[in-house]
């Protein structure tokens, strides 16, 4: 219905365009269009401003715009974890001109009875990565992750952890550990890192589960330490912490932003704003603010990332599913 | 002297608050006691609407308070004071002050009027462009609520157009 | 030669006073004060968009413009409140209770002024508590784990008898009424739905900002149209009379502000919980204590000075747990501490030594941005005023317009309009049937604190978290001491009264 209207305005706005004589590019739809991009482009935040995807949108629409010759405008759509924003671009004319930025939940909000799909958006590329890690209060007495298993196999449910709520990109690993170790722990579910990781700072659960650079305020002012990395290799700035794999839990995971087109969005407009992208990303400007959020930026194009997309939704339903069933 | 105690000796908190007290007579005008059942009904079906709903809550685990023990508790409270407001408003009466002022037809027909445009606004809001839409929503607004000389409902909302426009699309780049 | 004396505190202050930070200031005020008085415009946009051209600006201007945006805003939100029984943003909640019906009164004059004086008040102290308790405090903050911040919750819960202006019961199913309200969305523990109808945005809840747009600002217009009759003509006098509190009054409002300081400046602490809350606790506490109970919430200046002088005393200690602890302390802190990790200011507990000049910066630019404001506020008092004297029908139509377009800027969503205007009939609908509605904002703020602070601490340790940590059986004690020591104290009274016979209820001259 809502369809139809804006469908039929878009027609009646086109219409108006042609007559004034203002257009010489009327829309043609999913069609390949070689002079993409000839208007502006508008790049949508499903989350509230002030987070670390907002910062990448904010930081990166410049330097798109460097390298496209349009605008890039950034507008924020937050609403229902995201989906308010991810619905609507799945709706849209799959022309190039209206892009989302996007997390991980594109992949697991099918887990979540949400109905968004991985397969109704054409990925543009990654911009970022936030490994994780373990990390308990300075004064807990696991010393390594070893000891954080052995003392949940002893006392199945006792060892606590706060995650940034149940289907989230920290809560799901979690869920990874357990099957991974054969251990069974109890999720104290939050409502952000922020607190999440506060409440694993002042000892009121057993362990955080976040981020590397969302737990190093707490690491560095001396509440938290780091157990175990969940990375592939060691993290060089804190190479004396061993991964996770070292400890015999071969588990890894990093939250990541990127930007993405709605599906069936022509192949050629797709690489464009893909090479606009990497563009971007390796811009000295893009990395030193990524860098100072304790970010990782990390650059993947539209076909790895298509295919990356749905790795993570392979890996993450069974954990969320995992999580759903073995919740307290 | 009289028989008056000391100053000091008088609670003058107590004075004042007694003092105001006796000055809340009760209303108990049967149409407006009546009236106050649609209170209660209000309390009372959403009390219940709450517990009904409740029931398609998925519930899983094992913990001390699931999902639908605060909603439970929530739903029982209202037809709690449902009925406690029977005892009280109903039976008892009514405080002067909550007995709201009359609404009048001319009103009505206001507001009825008032809600149209603003839910047409509304539909339209996405469809044509800010600045025409508004324009005449405004125009409506105004003659709906009584403007009727050109200033009103021409350069009214010619102005505050404007200056909407400069705020929020200007400004605070607000995708209007 | 004068040996010039230099430390951290003073360099910290010299790099604010240095003129263009001055004149960012002042750019930086009349934003704040234009979004704080547009509802639904809230500092949270205005900052993040600031934050955006702020970040090539250096550290100390940078800040300097975010937070007078902040504090500057904190003033601005008053006048809608006082003016149209609108809050320009949440923090002016309580604004509403008094500052409205004083504006009905023809005091609005004198309610613009003392709320500007009251909230000035209370930002400089929450600004000297940020100077010279930062640290210890923040350790105290800290301490808010799940069930402390359940006990505090419960506290907060108490308030709902004293905003209910004596309809208890219906004050408590209104309460009841915005905690439901508060469940509808997804379960802040299992992540399913609840109440949602099958309708995608109420997955992330209903949207709070709308709702009190409607219950306050929609509801009332709505009202007075439905009341209109022809002819019923003139318009109360906007403003007669006083401007300025006399000393008198400056005297009797000395308390209340008192209390209003201490209850925000301890509540700004807690991670999490604002200016929004505080407003509403301070408010009740000066009631609780006030000689005069019966004026509250029909107009009167001390419930107003309190209200706003708790909720502007939150913002010192919001920043000092953002500051010191690196959690933000409200929504505009989440954004300011992305900014400042991009200018290499790792906001948390090694901030204090590491950038020990930052502290004092941030005091000096609270401090003046705090000064200006309130001389800007007094200035264009009487500017503002004027608005009242606009004809019903103009004033109707701004109030709508201004309401939806403001909806619609916090979330560009035409779903949160929709949600304003059937929040405005519920509003109606309980303004017409005697509900009132602080209780039920209350409960929607305090709603999903409550029940998920609840959950969260039965999951850590059962019950015994609860009643084990100190600070949550005081607050519970509190709470409970809340409840029944009025109804109590009244009782001893009226038997007091009894036993002294006739000479008692009466005035003196």
């Amino acid at each position: 219905m809502k369809k139809t209207i804006l469908r039929s305005a878009a027609l009646i706005a086109a219409g108006l365009l042609t007559v004034t004589g203002c257009s010489a590019n009327a829309k043609s739809g999913g069609t390949a269009d070689g002079d993409f991009p000839s208007k502006d482009v508008r790049l949508i935040v499903p989350w509230a401003a002030g987070g670390s995807g907002d910062l990448t949108a904010r930081t990166i629409a410049p330097l798109l715009e460097k390298d496209l010759g349009v605008n890039v405008i950034v507008e924020n759509k937050p609403g229902a974890n995201g989906s308010v924003a991810y619905n609507w671009l799945a709706e849209q004319e799959p022309d190039g001109y209206n892009l989302a930025m996007m997390g991980v939940e594109v992949a697991t909000l099918q887990f979540m009875d949400y109905d968004i799909k991985p397969e109704n958006y054409a990925p543009i590329g990654q911009g970022l990565a936030g490994p994780g890690a373990i990390a308990v209060p300075v004064d807990s007495p696991f010393k390594t992750l070893e000891d954080l298993i052995a003392a949940a196999k002893a006392k199945p449910g006792e060892v606590t952890f706060s995650s940034p709520g149940i289907g989230s990109v920290w809560d799901s690993p979690a869920a990874g550990l357990q099957q991974l170790a054969d251990i069974k722990l109890t999720s104290v579910p939050f409502d952000g890192s922020a607190p999440a990781i506060a409440a694993a700072a002042s000892g009121k659960v057993d362990f955080s589960i976040d981020a590397i650079g969302s737990q190093k305020v707490q690491v560095d002012g001396g509440h938290l330490r780091y157990l175990a990395m969940l990375t592939d290799e060691r993290d060089p700035d804190n190479s004396d912490v061993p991964t996770a794999k070292e400890a015999g839990v071969d588990l890894q995971n990093a939250s990541w932003v990127g930007i993405m087109a709605p599906k069936d969005t022509p192949e050629d407009t797709v690489k464009k704003l893909s090479d606009a992208m990497e563009k971007a990303t390796a811009d000295a400007s893009y990395q030193e603010v990524i860098k100072s959020s304790n970010l990782v930026p990390t650059f993947k194009d539209s076909t790895e990332m298509a295919a990356f997309i749905q790795d993570e939704a392979k890996r993450y339903g069974p954990w969320i599913d995992y999580a759903k069933n073995n919740t307290k | 002297m009289t028989d008056q105690p000391p100053l000091e000796e008088i609670d003058q908190d107590a004075a004042i608050e007694s003092a105001h007290h006796h000055e809340e007579p009760l209303v108990r005008d049967l149409p407006v006691r009546l009236r106050e059942l649609i209170a209660v009904a209000a309390c009372l079906g959403l009390g219940i609407w709450i517990l009904v709903a409740g029931k398609g809550i998925v519930v899983r685990g094992s913990a001390e308070l699931g999902p639908v023990f605060w909603p439970n508790m929530l739903g029982a409270g209202l037809i709690l004071f449902g009925a406690v407001i029977v005892l009280n408003n109903v039976m008892r009466g009514v405080r002067k002050a909550d007995v709201p002022e009359r609404i009048t037809t001319s009103g009505l027909a206001m507001f009825g009027m008032t809600m149209a445009v603003c839910i047409g606004y509304l539909l339209l809001w996405n469809v044509l462009q800010f600045w025409i839409i508004t324009f005449v929503a405004l125009a409506l607004f105004t003659l709906v609520l009584g403007g009727r000389s050109w200033k009103a409902v021409l350069a009214f909302p010619t102005v505050t157009t404007a200056v909407l426009h400069f705020l929020f699309i200007v400004a605070l780049r607000v995708p209007l | 030669m004068i040996t010039v004396f230099t430390s951290p505190v003073t360099d910290g202050i010299a790099a604010v006073m240095a003129p263009d930070t001055l004149m960012i200031i002042g750019i930086g005020i009349l934003i704040g004060m234009l979004v704080g008085a547009f509802p639904g415009v809230t500092a949270t946009m205005a900052v993040a968009l600031a934050s955006g051209f702020t970040l090539t600006m250096e550290p100390t201007q940078g800040l300097a413009m975010l937070l007078t945006i902040y504090v500057a805003a904190q003033f601005g939100d008053r006048i809608p409140a006082i003016l149209i029984n609108t809050p320009g943003t949440p923090a002016s909640i309580a604004t509403t209770f008094d500052g409205y019906p004083l504006a009905r009164q023809g005091k609005a004059g004198l309610a613009l002024t003392t709320s500007a004086l009251g909230s000035a008040v209370g930002m400089i102290c929450g600004i000297v508590i940020l100077a010279v308790a930062a640290v210890p405090l923040s350790a105290f903050a800290m301490q808010f784990g799940p069930a402390e911040m359940f006990a505090l919750v419960v506290f907060g819960l108490t308030m709902m008898v004293g905003v209910s202006s004596g309809r208890i019961f219906k004050g408590l199913a209104a309460g009841a009424f915005g905690l439901f309200l508060a469940t509808i969305g997804r379960d802040p523990i299992t992540g399913d739905q609840r109440f949602t109808m099958g309708i995608l945005e109420l997955n992330g809840g209903i949207p709070f900002i709308p709702v009190i747009i409607g219950f306050f600002g929609l509801a009332e217009v709505i009202n007075q149209i439905l009341t209109h009759r022809k002819g019923k003509g003139i318009k109360p006098i906007s403003q007669m009379g006083q401007w300025m509190p006399d000393g008198k009054l400056l005297k009797r409002l000395a308390k209340p502000t008192a209390i209003g300081a201490a209850t925000g400046s301890v509540i700004g602490l807690v991670p999490a919980v604002g200016g929004d809350i505080a407003g509403i606790i301070g408010w009740d506490n000066a009631r609780k204590s006030s000689k005069m109970k019966h004026e509250f919430g029909k107009g009167s200046l001390e419930g107003l000075t309190a209200g706003d002088t708790s909720s502007t005393a939150t913002l010192g200690g919001s920043i000092t747990t953002t500051m010191a602890l690196g959690v933000p302390g409200d929504s505009v802190m989440a954004v300011m501490i992305g900014s400042m990790m991009i200018w290499g200011i790792q906001p948390g507990p090694g901030l204090f030594s590491s950038h020990p000049d930052l502290i004092a910066s941030l005091v000096t630019i609270l401090l003046i941005a705090t000064v200006l404001t309130l001389i800007l506020s007094l200035l264009r008092m009487k500017g503002v005023i004027k608005l009242l004297e606009l004809p019903d029908h103009f004033l109707w139509v701004v109030i709508l317009v201004f309401c939806m377009v403001g909806t619609y800027s916090i979330n560009n969503s035409v779903f949160d309009v929709f949600m304003m205007l059937i929040f405005g009939m519920v509003g109606l609908f309980m303004l017409r049937f005697g509900f009132p509605p602080g209780p039920a904002v209350l409960g929607l703020i305090l709603g999903p604190l409550a029940e998920s602070n609840l959950r969260r601490a039965l999951l850590t340790d059962g019950w015994g978290s609860i009643f084990t940590s100190p600070i949550a059986v005081v607050l519970l004690v509190i709470a409970v001491a809340a409840v029944t020591l009025p109804p109590l104290r009244q009782l001893v009274r009226r038997r007091k009264a009894a036993n002294v016979g006739k000479n008692v209820p009466t005035l003196q001259p």
